[in-house]
């Protein structure tokens, strides 16, 4: 059920977003949830096309567009210009691409939260700078084929709940379109939460993962139910607690409908799967003794 | 206003400010193909001899709805705790869920709406009331089910029963363990309250000629069921001892006593067998032997029956027959039986049993039942000139129920339909409908194919009533494939439980099972798929990148204008209600 005051849409149709975009419907429904006191902000990524082909934007709610780097102290410096003004029931919202995240913007949303500035980041990951043309990030899972790695990505996908969780934050999530009901939740929560709030998204991109534009919402619900990308929340860094008890389905499901994939052999299945099944082990292992 | 009091004018002077709308850009002109959201058939519905409307049900259940789901079964099937009890539940063995885990529990569920649910009869009654005059014979699940519906469509509807009571073999053939008769009475009370009279203690071709019937009624359905059982042809079936299976319960369920003694040998393996056995074992018999010539894979009869056969400590023989019929000062004192191997499949598609010659063997025995099967008794109907086959049963067209005499139609056991509650119920039904046609001059053929579900012979009674008010593709079935699983937590089955331990069983005819518990029940709806029934449950709305899903109030519609057609809310849709179409689309 949707609260009646998340009936509203604060997005606009007719945006650039490819068709079947994850980016595109993350961010529709973060904004249901966070409704018309909003400013976004905004840095160069499919977002930035998505949300703002001057001189038409795709946002109900002002929006600012800032650079690759700074997606995190743009926010923060709204937020606290919003607080210097008395208007803390403002909520100063970032969106940015796993690129904007993980790599460029790392160390600026490492200063922002450790500041805990009063701010929303949402991270739109699609596992690669899909914007520029596909080329790899370190949020590219290992083996996966992008333009820059046409063998598959040599290094692996850095866990970054983990650098964030290091931070301490009072509130950090994962979420993802397989699930908005969960994501809305998340959301919400993070909304009535003073400091910094982080939510990982993962927002499949049929275009950079190579496949059919119908089955990015069906691959999100798969990354989950493999428990490759568990959907789970850390209070302060500390208190794990996982929020979908995923079906533990083998990680082919998720893989072989999607193109960059399609070079795994069996072993790397395999070794992908015995991955997986580790990290999710030691998720669980996180979330003995926490509360809830 | 914004609520932020920031505006536009402040921050105008120092950047480039982005103050249209993407609306501007047609999206929806990047590709033809969009959704449509559109009610499908369910497998177990497509199963269902009835042709209830299983999905709908589950899904107004799901919402706490349960009169309301009970109205839907009520919508095709007049006696949904009858068949909440006693139907073999075909729907369950094509329902999408066994894929997944294990069948959904229909028929519990079915059980549990008609003890729980309230039924408004009030809704049922038709607004126009008809001239015509029909005439029913027999009051079984055939004669009742026509009833019911012919009275839905405003007949004046008068059923004539040979017996004491009203049921058929819902009261003397299934005994009260199995189906209590106050169920069966509750049920049959909603149908005379639609206004259909019934007149037991009248048989007809005896008491009132079928002519004069003819004259008084407009139409005649006849469903006179199988009442007369079938003699094994071994010399001695006349010994004392000696009975057949149906008169066996119809004359204890009439409230007489039948002294069979301790051995009882029951040969057959069908319900009847069955009860029969299981009968004379709460009436005191010990030693109590089933004998049937196949395996227990072919037994007609219900697994779950045969199970509570075995666990009252009934024996089974298997791969055996009859061969003679021992007798003592002119009563029957064993059964001399062959051991039987089996062959090649028959016309029923079961292998076909042959004896293994030098393997006769001997049970001893007080008395035998012989529970191989009935024929219907149907010399009367001749006097009209309908044909009936050399086994007596009423020819009819299967189709339209239609008999060789104008007027007269007929269904179930009597006619060689499916000997089952459930198909006894939907030639009924059927029947009903021709009844109609053929005072409406209507093709009934036509009839059917309009309102058929799937590619079975059952129809939507809702969907014949008023099809514009049912938007619902009764052609197009969901195939397992088509579910989105991924939305679908594992979760084990609720069986109805046993309400007697065995050992209490053998003494009592109380109902051996009851009903799902209250409390358990909303788990097991859960876990119905509602496989092509819109559950308005948002996902394709929230999914939607585009923002070209707009929820209604009763429904989704799609803004062509913007959608892409990358067709997520199709594929992801749990239940498969949407579909991508090519051209316009886009309407509910
Ligand atoms: C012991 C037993 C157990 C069974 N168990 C099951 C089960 O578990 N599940 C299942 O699906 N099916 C079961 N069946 C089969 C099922 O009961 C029948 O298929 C079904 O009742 C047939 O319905 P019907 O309306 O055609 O006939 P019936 O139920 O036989 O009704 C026919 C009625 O017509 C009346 N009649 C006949 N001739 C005349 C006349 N000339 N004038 C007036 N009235 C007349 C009869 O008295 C009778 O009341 C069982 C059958 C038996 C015998
Ligand atoms: C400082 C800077 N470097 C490079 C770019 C070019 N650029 C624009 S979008 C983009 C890719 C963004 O990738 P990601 O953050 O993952 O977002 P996505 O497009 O995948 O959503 C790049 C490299 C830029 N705009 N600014
Ligand atoms: S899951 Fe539900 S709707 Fe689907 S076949 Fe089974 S009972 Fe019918
Ligand atoms: S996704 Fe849900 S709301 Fe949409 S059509 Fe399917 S069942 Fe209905
Ligand atoms: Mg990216």
């Amino acid at each position: 059920m949707i609260a009646s005051e998340e009936q509203q849409e604060y997005m606009r149709s007719g945006h650039m977003a490819c068709p079947g975009c994850g980016e595109a419907s993350t961010m529709r429904l973060v904004l249901k949830v966070l409704g018309e006191k909003t400013i976004v902000v905004i840095v160069p990524s499919c977002v930035g096309v998505i949300s703002a082909t001057f001189p038409n934007s795709t946002f109900k709610v002002p929006c600012f567009h800032s650079a690759f780097e700074i997606a995190a102290p743009t926010a923060a410096g709204i937020a606290n210009a919003l607080r210097v003004q008395g208007r803390e029931d403002v909520t100063a919202l970032a969106f940015a691409g796993d690129g904007g995240t993980f790599d460029i913007g790392l160390q600026s949303l490492s200063g922002a939260a450790d500041r805990n500035d009063n701010f929303i980041y949402v991270c739109l990951d699609n596992e690669a700078y899909m914007n520029t043309g596909i080329q790899s990030s370190s949020s590219t899972p290992q083996g996966v084929w992008t333009m820059t790695t046409p063998g598959g990505r040599q290094g692996r996908k850095k866990k970054f709940m983990q650098i964030i969780a290091a931070h301490r934050m009072p509130y950090a999530a994962t979420a993802s379109i397989g699930h908005p009901h969960d994501l809305m939740a998340k959301i919400r929560k993070a909304k009535n939460i003073k400091g910094t709030k982080f939510i990982h998204t993962l927002t499949p991109c049929p275009t950079g993962w190579r496949m059919p534009e119908n089955l990015s919402a069906k691959a999100a619900m798969l990354a989950v139910e493999t428990k490759l990308f568990p959907l789970y929340e850390v209070i302060d860094g500390t208190e794990y607690r996982i929020t979908h008890q995923p079906l533990g389905l083998p990680v082919q499901e998720f893989t072989k409908i999607q193109g960059r994939y399609r070079h795994f052999t069996e072993e790397d299945t395999a070794i992908l799967q015995r991955e997986v099944d580790d990290e999710w082990e030691q998720l669980v292992a996180k979330t003995k003794g926490c509360k809830l | 206003m914004n609520g932020h009091g920031i505006t536009i004018e402040n921050i105008k002077k120092i950047v480039p400010f982005s103050q249209g709308s993407t609306e501007i850009f047609l999206t929806g002109l990047w590709s033809s193909r969009k959704p449509i959201h559109l009610d499908k058939t369910s497998p177990c519905r497509q199963a269902c001899p009835v042709g209830n409307d299983i999905s709908r049900a589950f899904y107004e259940a799901s919402m706490g709805h349960y009169d309301e789901a009970l109205r839907i079964f009520r919508q095709d099937n007049p006696l949904p705790g009858v068949c909440g009890r006693v139907c073999y539940h075909p729907c369950e063995s094509q329902c999408n869920r066994k894929y997944y885990d294990e069948a959904v529990n229909i028929r519990g569920f079915e059980r549990f709406l008609a003890d729980n649910g309230k039924v408004d009869i009030g809704r049922e009654r038709p607004a126009l009331l008809r001239k015509e005059k029909v005439a029913i014979v027999g009051s079984g699940p055939a004669g009742l089910s026509a009833a019911y519906h012919l009275a839905r469509l405003g007949f004046s509807v008068t059923i004539l029963e040979a017996l004491p009571m009203a049921g058929g073999m819902l009261r003397y053939g299934i005994p009260e363990y199995r189906l209590p008769k106050g169920i069966l009475d509750k049920e049959i009370s909603y149908i005379q309250e639609l206004g259909v009279e019934i007149k037991t203690g009248v048989t007809v071709g005896k008491d009132l000629s079928l002519s004069e019937t003819r004259k008084d009624y407009q139409a005649i359905f006849l469903a006179i069921g199988a009442h007369s059982g079938m003699q094994l042809g071994l010399e001695g079936e006349d010994l004392l001892g000696v009975m057949d299976g149906i008169t066996y319960l119809r004359t204890i369920n009439l409230g007489k006593k039948v002294r069979l003694g301790k051995k009882i040998a029951v040969i057959g393996g069908g319900n009847t067998a069955i009860d029969c056995a299981r009968t004379a074992r709460r009436l005191g018999a010990k030693d109590i032997t089933v004998i049937y010539r196949r395996t227990r894979a072919e037994m007609p009869a219900l697994a779950e029956d045969v199970d509570g056969l075995e666990r009252e400590g009934i024996k089974i023989e298997l791969l055996a027959a009859p061969k003679r019929l021992i007798s003592e000062n002119g009563k029957i004192s064993g059964v001399e039986c062959l051991r039987m191997k089996l062959g090649e499949a028959d016309t029923t598609g079961r292998p076909s049993p042959f004896p293994v010659e030098g393997s006769e063997f001997i049970v001893p025995v007080d008395a035998m039942i012989a529970a191989i099967g009935q024929a219907p008794e149907a010399a009367f109907v001749k006097e009209l000139g309908i044909s009936i086959s050399k086994n007596n049963v009423i020819q009819i067209s299967s189709e339209t129920t239609a008999t060789s005499v104008d007027g007269v139609f007929a269904g179930g056991d009597g006619a060689g339909t499916k000997a089952f509650v459930a198909d006894a119920i939907a030639s009924g039904k059927l029947g009903a409908l021709a009844v109609y046609c053929y005072f409406e001059g209507k093709d009934v053929k036509k009839e059917l194919k309009n309102h058929q579900i799937g590619n079975q012979q059952s129809f939507s009674f809702q969907h014949f009533l008023n099809p514009k008010h049912y938007p619902v593709d009764l052609k197009k079935v969901v195939p397992y494939e088509k579910i989105n699983t991924l939305c679908f937590p594992h979760g084990v089955r609720h069986n109805n439980p046993e309400s007697v331990p065995p050992k209490e069983a053998v003494k009592t005819f109380r109902e051996g099972t009851s009903g799902i518990e209250a409390s358990r029940m909303p788990f097991e709806i859960y876990r119905c798929f509602k496989c092509g029934t819109c559950t308005h449950c948002d996902l394709c709305f929230l999914l939607c990148p585009d923002i070209s899903i707009i929820k209604g109030t009763d429904g989704y519609t799609i803004k062509t204008d913007f959608c892409k057609g990358c067709g997520q809310c199709a594929t992801t849709c749990p239940r498969n209600v949407i579909e991508m179409v090519e051209g316009p689309g886009g309407n509910t």
